[in-house]
């Protein structure tokens, strides 16, 4: 199958008093459809990693490769279309606007599009049904809970069919309940709608639901583990390559199985 | 590390967090010290406003103040917002509600006191400065800068004591919330507004009520307070109510609302409603006062015309006069006892009225007309025929028909036909000059007055012998035996005073309009930090810079150009009023260059606030 994303010979230098190499020649493909996971100790450049792959920040060096085109080279204006039509974001914090109902957040990508209103409510209607949110769309972010906003995050990053989803810790604020609801959401849209992943975690119980896990230590490449048959299985050898990799125990946190 | 450091401290370490706080409290300050500075001075203590005048001007300062009020406590509960947290966690350490009443108020005292200081210079700079500006554009005489004892007082005096009260004020905010709540902050996101049907249409009545009040009824102090207080609730109301309606007309038309930015601005204006109905409301408010008060003070420049005397000074004695010598004496010592070389004319003349409304006119023979006139000479006078100096129209009606004028003569009406009608010769009265015959037919039936004419050079310097020779003669109110008028005096109302009230005008028109800017400027940028974050989060959703812009420019425009329409139709009702009832026959015209004026500089203020928040959006989001 054709690769998604292709990360080649990545590196972040951060200028400073004090300049610090974030990440060093990263390279990587993942394939249309599949479920990739980044782990690693805090500091180790996960997040550095995924701002780089969404176009947030730029690289010192390298290429990142999206279906095809390279983001980085794109002006101003044709990124943020970029970012709107080709990715999909959700993010640990679920970012969506307090003064926005979860309906009008969820459409938020189509209305920046200026897509005709009642094809919005269609696209809206079917995503919700798929996520079971259906029923809480007229109330305020204040008005739901962890989970219900997560997922209604995650709505809103898939309305427009992105290429590539990329996610930002997105069980790191919510509860072990919440956070197996929000996993499985994932995993159904990468399963029904062949939406090709990227996910950084924390949490190995999270990452235990993708299909491959990248592990990263002090901005290089660790190692990568995949995805047998068995969910504990893969759970199990994410948790051994974690206490490889050693970092603050900290991170791991309590098993959610 | 005692209390005070400890408060200090926290004031010069998070200078950022206070910084806000402490601007919006200078510029309270300045605004108010500015003017306090402006009613004392000395210039204006002595005589040459009266005391209506002086009293609105007070009454303006203690708008500023009222406002002033509102400003800081908008701008303390803007600041606390962000440090609720803070106090949460001295408040999980074990202070006591005692101890954090002490460093709040010890904060504030703090921030006040710098606020003063700082005021108090802010304002005497920008007092000189447009004291200076101000005099050269209104062509008078620069009011000097002086000490103001009495305005550093009443600043000092008002505005200690209210930053001490705002923070026992702010207190109860922060008592009356739980830990928890203090400790997550200003995370908690605001609830939707409500807006109910029966205030909306209150709100449409008052307002209404107002308008209609300002159009059809008289005017007295009782039904003027009334369309204050009728529009003042109304245009409340106007902000928090009626605008809920149509923001939600507007998202019910999902077609536009679902278009584009459309999404992000009208929901966000629909979440303020609350913060941007008091805010509107004050700037409304605030500057239809000052349209209001500068387009009328504008008016007397434009209200008088000089009528230009070929005498520098008259003086009309009646028969009556038993004083007559006394007072020729008594100006004829003024004039020695200044050096000044003058040349004094002497007529005997005769006083009639004219026309139905026996406007009065001085009938001069031929004989001495042509003293005061040569080129008199050149244009027969022919018998029984007049010419006459001054204006056909006067205060809006006619005093000349056709040509003629119809003079007293023992309660009968003599018509006179004008060969010719000139410009004004005297400033005291018109003058109509007539044939020998004709005079002696008049001098039967009227009375015969005696009338002196001085000219000498210099006469705009010599306004204070002109007002003692006034004094003399006239008195204060009214001499029925003798009259007078000089070009000093005269040019004294008509221009400098003019001048005087329109440079007021302007005074308190920009102090208010700086106050209505200030509150703009503070609640934009109270909230841009708020700003920045949204726009971030939604860059990363693939919000492009050119949307950002066009959606921020939405809402500054709105900020900005909302209140000043709704001020400007509430100035329009005002001016109607004072056309109508205060007999400033052409406030609207100079209403309508002052809002022009007011609308240059509120866009000017626009794009340069505009430039610099959408550069700081841009920097922060983009980068």
């Amino acid at each position: 199958m054709a690769d998604v994303l292709q990360v080649q010979d990545l590196n972040k230098i951060y200028d400073g008093k004090a300049i610090f190499q974030a990440l060093t020649n990263i390279t990587f493909n993942v394939e249309k459809g599949e479920f990739i996971g980044v782990m690693g100790p805090s500091g180790s450049g996960k997040t550095t990693l995924l701002n780089l792959i969404s176009t947030i920040d730029r690289p010192t060096s390298g290429q990142v490769i999206v279906n095809g085109q390279e983001p980085h080279k794109l002006k101003k204006g044709k990124l943020a279309e970029f970012r709107r039509k080709e990715l999909g974001f959700v993010f640990q914090d679920f970012n969506l606007l307090d003064t926005l109902t979860l309906e009008e957040n969820i459409m938020l990508p189509l209305t920046l599009e200026r897509v005709d209103s009642g094809e919005i409510d269609k696209k809206v209607q079917a995503i919700t049904q798929k996520l079971g949110i259906d029923s809480i769309l007229n109330k305020r972010t204040y008005e739901v809970s962890g989970g219900q906003k997560q997922r209604t995050a995650i709505a809103r990053a898939i309305i427009h069919q992105p290429f590539l989803l990329l996610a930002d810790e997105p069980t790191g604020n919510l509860d072990s309940k919440s956070s197996k609801d929000v996993m499985q959401t994932l995993q159904m849209i990468n399963e029904k709608d062949k939406t090709t992943m990227l996910m950084v975690t924390h949490d190995p119980s999270a990452a235990s639901y993708c299909d491959r896990v990248i592990f990263i230590k002090d901005g290089k490449l660790y190692n990568e583990v995949y995805k047998g048959t068995n969910q504990k299985v893969f759970f199990q050898q994410i948790l051994d390559v974690l206490s490889m990799l050693g970092g603050d125990p900290d991170d791991l946190s309590t098993v959610r199985l | 590390m005692t209390f005070p450091q400890f408060a200090y401290k926290n004031i010069t370490r998070n200078l950022r967090a206070y910084l806000a706080f402490y601007l919006s409290s200078s510029f309270a300050v300045m605004i108010f010290f500015m003017f306090a500075m402006f009613i004392f001075h000395p210039a204006l203590e002595t005589g040459y406003m009266n005391n209506i005048a002086k009293k609105g001007m007070v009454f303006a300062e203690w708008v500023i103040f009222v406002f002033s009020i509102l400003f800081v406590l908008y701008s303390v509960s803007a600041f606390l917002k962000t440090r609720k947290s803070e106090f949460g966690i001295l408040t999980i350490q074990g202070a006591s509600p005692k101890q954090l009443r002490l460093l709040i108020t010890l904060e504030n005292v703090f921030i006040g006191l710098a606020s003063i200081v700082t005021g108090i210079i802010g304002g005497t700079v920008l007092a000189k400065l447009f004291f200076t500006a101000g005099s050269y554009i209104v062509e008078m005489e620069p009011l000097e800068l002086y000490f103001p004892l009495k305005a550093l007082g009443i600043t000092i005096g008002v505005f200690l004591p209210l930053f001490v009260l705002i923070s026992q004020f702010t207190l109860f905010i922060i008592h009356s919330e739980e830990v928890v709540s203090l400790l997550k902050g200003s995370v908690k996101p605001k609830r939707e507004p409500k807006s109910s049907i029966p205030f909306s249409i209150l709100g449409m009545m008052f307002l209404g009520g107002g308008f209609g009040l300002a159009l059809f009824a008289g005017i007295d102090i009782g039904s003027a307070v009334i369309i204050t207080v009728c529009t003042v609730i109304g245009t409340y109301l106007f902000y928090s109510q009626l605008s809920v309606w149509v923001l939600k007309l507007l998202k019910r038309n999902k077609k536009f609302y679902r278009k584009g930015t459309n999404l992000l601005w009208i929901s966000d204006l629909m979440y303020r409603v609350k913060d941007n109905a008091r805010l509107f409301f004050i700037v409304s408010i605030v500057s239809a006062v000052a349209f209001t008060a500068t387009g009328t003070l504008a008016t007397y420049k434009s209200m008088f015309t000089t009528e230009d005397s070929l005498y520098e000074m008259e003086f009309l004695s009646y028969s009556s006069n038993k004083d007559e010598n006394e007072q020729l004496t008594y100006i004829q010592q003024q004039f020695e006892q200044k050096n000044i070389d003058y040349e004094q004319s002497k007529f005997k003349v005769i006083e009639t009225g004219q026309g139905s409304s026996n406007y009065p006119v001085l009938v001069l023979s031929y004989k001495d007309g042509i003293k005061i006139l040569p080129e008199l000479k050149t244009s027969k006078l022919e018998e029984g025929k007049g010419v006459y100096f001054g204006q056909t129209e006067r205060e809006g009606y006619t005093v000349l028909q056709d040509n003629t004028t119809d003079l007293q003569l023992n309660n009968q009406q003599m018509s006179i036909k004008l060969q010719s009608i000139e410009q004004p010769l005297l400033s005291l009265h018109d003058v109509l000059v007539v044939d020998e015959n004709t005079f002696n037919l008049l001098k039967q039936g009227n009375e015969l007055v005696t009338f002196y004419a001085f000219q000498f050079a210099n006469s705009k310097e010599n306004l204070d012998i002109s007002q003692k020779i006034h004094d003399h003669i006239v008195g204060e109110t009214y001499n029925p035996d003798a009259r007078y008028s000089s070009k000093a005096i005269e040019y004294y109302q008509t221009v400098q005073l003019p001048s005087l009230s329109l440079f007021i005008g302007l005074f308190i028109g920009i102090i208010f309009f700086l106050a209505a800017g200030s509150f703009l400027y503070f609640r934009l940028f109270t909230d841009l930090y708020e700003e920045r974050k949204k726009y971030k989060s939604l860059a990363k959703i693939g919000l492009s810079e050119k949307e950002m812009v066009k959606n921020a420019n939405i809402q500054m425009a709105i900020l900005f150009f909302l209140p000043f329409l709704l001020a400007i139709v509430e100035t329009g009702f005002a001016l109607q009023v004072l056309q109508r009832e205060g007999g400033f026959s052409n406030v609207f015209q100079s209403g309508v260059i002052t809002i022009l004026g007011f609308l240059g500089l509120q866009l000017l203020y626009f794009i340069v606030i505009r430039s610099s928040y959408i550069k700081n959006l841009k920097e922060y989001v983009y980068r």
